[in-house]
Formats: C-alpha cells, structure tokens, sequence
C-alpha cells in the first residue's frame, strides 16, 4: 500500500504542532487519534479521545485506575473495536485492520512471554510470521538479545529467567521486526522500585536505537517523568493536558493536573485581577501574583492555587515570598527532611517537605512562620 | 518494652512427620486399599487364569467369534465416542474458557455438566424417547419431508455413540477447562500483536500448552468408555455388543466365572495399555500436571 499518494494535505496540518527533530520532514505523524469513543455497557470509557503524536516519540500517557489509559492502548493494538473514530499509524487508517496487520510492536504488564518457546524463539515469532528467512531471522534474534544485555539467555525458557530478564524479553520481541509503533502497558508494573527505575533507563536508551513511535502506559508519575518525551494525562474517559513533564509540573492547567501529576496541594484563593498570564491573587492573608495554568475567566472570583510541597520553606527564598502563618497539624521525620502538614488561618490544609530543622521552629502552641515562593505556584480554574 | 512468652513443649517442633508417624496416618488407606482393590483384583486374577484351563482360559475366549467382536465392537466404539468427545470437548471448554458473556457461560456449563447430575437410566431414557421409532428425531424429519417414513435409529450403534458421547462429555471438558484455564489469554494477543492470525495463535500458543490436557482427556474418556454397560444394552441392543454385557450374560446367564473373568482382565488391559501409551505421549511430569 502506498501511504504516500493516500495522505491528505489536512493529515499533514494536523500533524504540525510539534514537529520531533529526527522525524522526516514530510511524514504523517507516528500515531494519530481521532475522537476515538469506547462504550462498555452503558459506561464511556473512552469519551473523544484526540492526539497527535510525531514519528519516534515517546508518549507516557499517564492516568489513575479507571481513568481509560489501557482502553486507549487496546483499541491502538487493534484489540478493541472503537465506537466511534479513527486509529492512524504513520498516516495509515488501521482502525478496521486486525492487530495482524497494524506492524506494532507490544509489551504487556505481565509480559505475555510464551512460556514453552525460549527466550530466541520468543523473539523470532514476529520474525516467523513475516516469512523472514531462518538465517536473518538468526541474525536479528541475537542482535535483539545483544541489545537487551541477554546475549548467552537465548536458550533459556520464561521460567528460567528472573523478572527483569523477562521483561527484557518482552521488549526484545516487540522489537524485533521493526515495528512502527511500540505500546508498552505499564511494563514496570511487576518489578520491584529498585530494578523499575532501572529499567526505565533503559527502556529510554532502547526507544532511542529503535526509534519507533512509542507509546507508554503507567499510573506511576516517576516512571512519566523518566521516559517521556510528552506526557498524556488521562482522567474519567479525557485527556486532561498534554505537555512536557516541566510544563505539566510547573504549570499545570487544572486542580487534577495539579495534585495527580504534580503531587502538588490545591488551595482555594480569591481572584483579584488578571494581567496577560499573570493572575492577582488573596491567599492566606497575603496578596501575591503567579502564573496562570491556563487563561482564566476574569469574573471568575475564586480561583485554586496550585502550590507544590517544595514551595514551601523556613526562609525566604524566590523574588516575592509570601510570609504565612501557619499550625502544625503533624510532622513526619523522614531523615532528609520533615513532612509536614500544615493548616492557615483559613483553615485550608497545606502539605510540605521541610528542612531538618523544622521541628525547632515549631512555636509553643503549634505554629510555624512559612515562606512560599510564589514563583512555583499556579493558578488553576476553581472546582467545587 | 518487648515481652515474648514462651510455651515450652516436650519435644521441639518439626515441619514433617516422621516416618512412623506417617505410616500410621496413611494405614486406614492402606487397609481399605487392600480390601477393596488388591484383594478383589487378584482374586480375578485366579478366577480367570484358574479353571477350568488355567492359561488356556484365554485362548478359549478367543476361539468364541461372538467374544471377539464384543472386544473389538468396544474398542472401536470407544474409540469413535473419545475423537468426538474430545474435539467437542476441546471446543466447548475453550468457549468456556474466553467467553465474556454470563448467559453463553451458564449455558454451555449447564449443558456440559447436566449429565453429572442425571442417573445413568434417566439419560439413557431421554435418548430413547429421542431416537424411538416415533420419537422426536424422527417426527421432525418426517414432519420436514427430509425422510419418509421413520428410520431405525434406536438399536443402532449410531444410538450408542450418541448416548455415549453426551454421557462421557464433562469427562472432556473438565480437564481441559482446567488446563485452558492456566493459559494467559493475552498470549493470544501478543501472538495476533505480532503478526499471526487468530488461527495462527491458537495452533502455535494454545494447542501446546493444552496438549498435555487433550492428551489426558482422551485418555480419561477412552478408559472409562471401555467399560460402558447400560448404554450400549438399552441403546443399541445385539447391534453393538459390548463386552461389558458378555461379562455380564458369563456370570449371570451362563454360569462361566473363568470366562467373565478373563474378558474383564481384557479389558483392563485395553485401559492399561492406553494410559502408559496416554504417559509415553505426553511425559509423566505433564500429564501429572494436567490431572492437577
């Protein structure tokens, strides 16, 4: 099939805004969702799902349990049939194809390693099922194994090889025939932190070399900001933002963005006035301007705040801290630093990682003195 | 301040039993399998290589053309009954196994293991209402114009494979639902991910992991077929004699323990000889594995 002659000049539009260094110039993007919409029963999984995603990047989308990220991945893989919308890979339709004929490559949670083929024949089933000839196939297997660190382990069956071995494995056997598209559904999930954070280095160094488009599912944010070239952050059936890991850790465009992605608290603050991107806001007693997450309705009154744990500290730091009052509810010693969880006169409840020393600074009667560097925060549309 | 109490015990705790101790457990088996299978198995032995010929009782089977057909009428019906069982098994069990829908679920299990809970006589009357000169089968093909008049079908061997093949299906789906069951649905997936047809995935991933349960399935069925008695008697009458019921006439009409006696070691050497064959097949370690 020529992709060329069949690629509209609209896909091409679409495929503009985020144009990846080593992508060729002209091609259509890597993987492209149109409205994609999953019913189960009578619940929405997927409610009008749109992304772009250019040739060879890697996209973490990012979610809690529920929120439709492995529903996304499935109808991808071509395992589930979409009620509505489009499944592009590489500007080619695939959404009545079978996963057979989509040329992706994917990595399961539990691995799905065959489990009476050696880790070699594992990896050459793709191989086989192209027809390769037996001594390319040879020749790929043991470049696939080489590349994965397992170079001696072909022999060896999934139960003879330890946890990350098979997760080598599985990555190995996705790759191997060259796929144009990668889907990995939280790969990580079975490994202990240690060897995850492990991997994931080097699940990072693989994506480079293969260069396939990639697209990676989690619901452990570290694993996000690891990995990922974008970050999509699914919630209840949407995409809730999309953006670099800074940009969604800095500047977060909504209350979940905030405290899912973030880790950050999200406090109610009074809108006072808007300047560009820059909002005027009253929090706990002090006046104080910081950024906008998104373009704010001017009327809006009441705006939430979003205020990372290291914004908080025993001194002043940042060109406008903001000086606060604050009761100690309870302090966690955690050797680095103290955990702490503070409330204002308003009686909205902040969590924070002190310095060491903080206990010493708790006051007779509970109170403490916090600066905020209100330089980290944001302002985020008010939800009730 | 920690406190930690201690019993104190006569002896210290150990995690096996020693081997008195186990002796003694497993004695009421040993008894009760003695009583009931070496005790009655030898004395068969005796009955059947003793009078009237010893030895020769064998060669006397064998020299009667009736008794030959009955054994070779019960391992070719037998035979026919497990490749149907088995490969109806192999479907409904994988049904069994993939389907998300409740009611398909309910339905096959009902169908499958309805049988278990029905009396030997009770099943073999439904087949018999079924398949009677004027039963429902006939009626409905007559009634459609597909035949003319009544065909014979109760008394046939045609009747006997039926009423066996719904009798002996559960024998088939069980273990195979058991060996389906620790199969990883999503190795499918990952065989269709990377370029197999749905056939392709099931032929190069399923059927190797279910062999070891097709294999003991068949042999389970197979053996326990064998020895079928009632079914074929009211079902299919002279027209497929199976030993069983030359065992049965041996004692009960003609009076000839010998001859009953040896046709029974026959048979449990038709049995024997498909297991070690089932065991040479598959491997004890994975035959052992699929029985659970």
């Amino acid at each position: 099939m020529n992709v060329r002659a069949r690629k509209e000049p609209r896909q091409e539009a679409e495929a503009e805004p985020r144009p990846a260094p080593d992508a060729p110039a002209e091609s259509a993007a890597g993987l492209e969702l149109r409205g994609l919409v999953k019913r189960f029963g009578g619940t929405e999984a997927l409610r009008g799902i749109d992304l772009v995603a250019e040739h060879g990047n890697f996209v973490t989308v990012l979610g809690p349990s529920g929120s439709g990220k492995t529903t996304i991945l499935r109808v991808v893989a071509g395992f589930l049939a979409p009620d509505q919308g489009e499944v592009l890979i590489d500007g080619r339709d695939v959404t009545r194809m079978p996963p057979a004929a989509r040329e992706i490559g994917m990595v399961f949670q539990n691995y799905a390693l065959f489990p009476h083929m050696t880790a070699a024949d594992n990896i050459a089933y793709g191989l086989k099922m192209r027809r390769f000839p037996k001594a390319d196939r040879d020749r790929r297997v043991a470049e696939m194994l080489e590349l994965v660190g397992l170079g001696e382990l072909g022999g060896r069956l999934p139960r003879e090889l330890s946890g990350g071995q098979q997760q080598r494995v599985a990555v190995a056997r996705a790759l191997a025939f060259r796929p144009q598209l990668l889907l990995m559904d939280e790969p990580l999930g079975a490994l202990d932190r240690e060897l995850r954070m492990r991997m994931a280095v080097e699940l990072r160094r693989l994506h480079k070399e293969a260069g396939a488009t990639t697209v990676y599912v989690t619901h452990d944010r570290e694993e996000a900001l690891t990995l990922s070239d974008w970050i999509v952050i699914m919630h209840d059936g949407r995409i809730d933002a999309v953006g670099t890991a800074e940009e969604l850790y800095t500047r977060p465009r909504n209350a979940f963005v905030a405290s899912f992605f973030g880790g950050h608290n999200v406090a109610e603050a009074t809108l006072d006035g808007l300047d560009g991107d820059r909002a005027r806001v009253g929090f706990a007693g002090c006046d104080m301007e910081v950024l906008c997450g998104q373009p704010l309705e001017p009327s809006a009154g009441r705006v939430g705040l979003s205020i990372p744990e290291e914004a908080l500290s025993l001194t002043p730091s940042g060109p406008a801290p903001a000086r606060l009052e604050l009761h100690v509810l309870d302090d966690l010693y955690l050797g680095n630093g103290v955990r702490v969880t503070l409330r204002t006169g308003e009686g909205v409840t902040l969590r924070a990682t002190l310095s060491r020393d903080a206990r010493e600074s708790i006051r007779h009667g509970g109170t403490l003195t916090a600066y905020l560097d209100t330089t980290q925060v944001a302002a985020v549309p008010h939800e009730r | 301040m920690l406190r930690m109490t201690r019993r104190t015990r006569r002896r210290g705790w150990q995690s096996t039993f020693s081997g008195l101790t186990g002796l003694g457990l497993i004695a009421p088996f040993l008894v009760a399998a003695g009583v009931f299978i070496v005790y009655p198995f030898v004395e068969l032995l005796r009955t059947a290589f003793g009078e009237p010929n010893g030895f020769g009782n064998v060669g006397d089977f064998f020299q009667s053309p009736a008794a030959r057909r009955t054994l070779w009428t019960t391992c070719l019906t037998s035979l026919i009954v497990t490749v149907i069982v088995v490969a109806a098994g192999a479907v409904l069990a994988w049904s069994l196994r993939t389907t998300k829908s409740r009611l398909t679920r309910m339905v096959i299990a009902l169908a499958v293991f309805m049988p278990l809970w029905m009396g030997a006589v009770m099943k073999i009357y439904v087949f018999t209402v079924l398949l009677e000169r004027f039963g429902v089968v006939n009626r409905t093909l007559t009634s459609l114009g597909v035949i003319d008049e009544p065909m014979q079908l109760l008394r046939t061997q045609f009747a006997v494979v039926a009423g066996m093949t719904y009798q002996m299906l559960p024998y088939a789906v069980l273990p195979l639902y058991a060996v389906y069951v620790t199969i990883d649905l999503n190795l499918i997936q990952a065989a269709e991910s990377m370029g197999a047809s749905r056939v392709r995935a099931l032929r190069d991933v399923v059927a190797p992991l279910a062999l070891p349960g097709l294999l003991a399935s068949t042999v389970i069925v197979y053996v326990i077929c064998v020895g079928y008695y009632l079914t074929p008697v009211l079902l299919g009458g002279a027209t497929a004699p199976f030993t069983a019921s030359l065992i049965a006439d041996d004692i009960f009409n003609l009076f000839e323990p010998a001859q009953a006696a040896v046709a029974s070691v026959l048979l449990l050497v038709v049995a024997g000889l498909v297991i070690l064959g089932g065991l040479r097949l598959v491997g004890r370690e994975r035959l052992r594995r699929a029985l659970g």
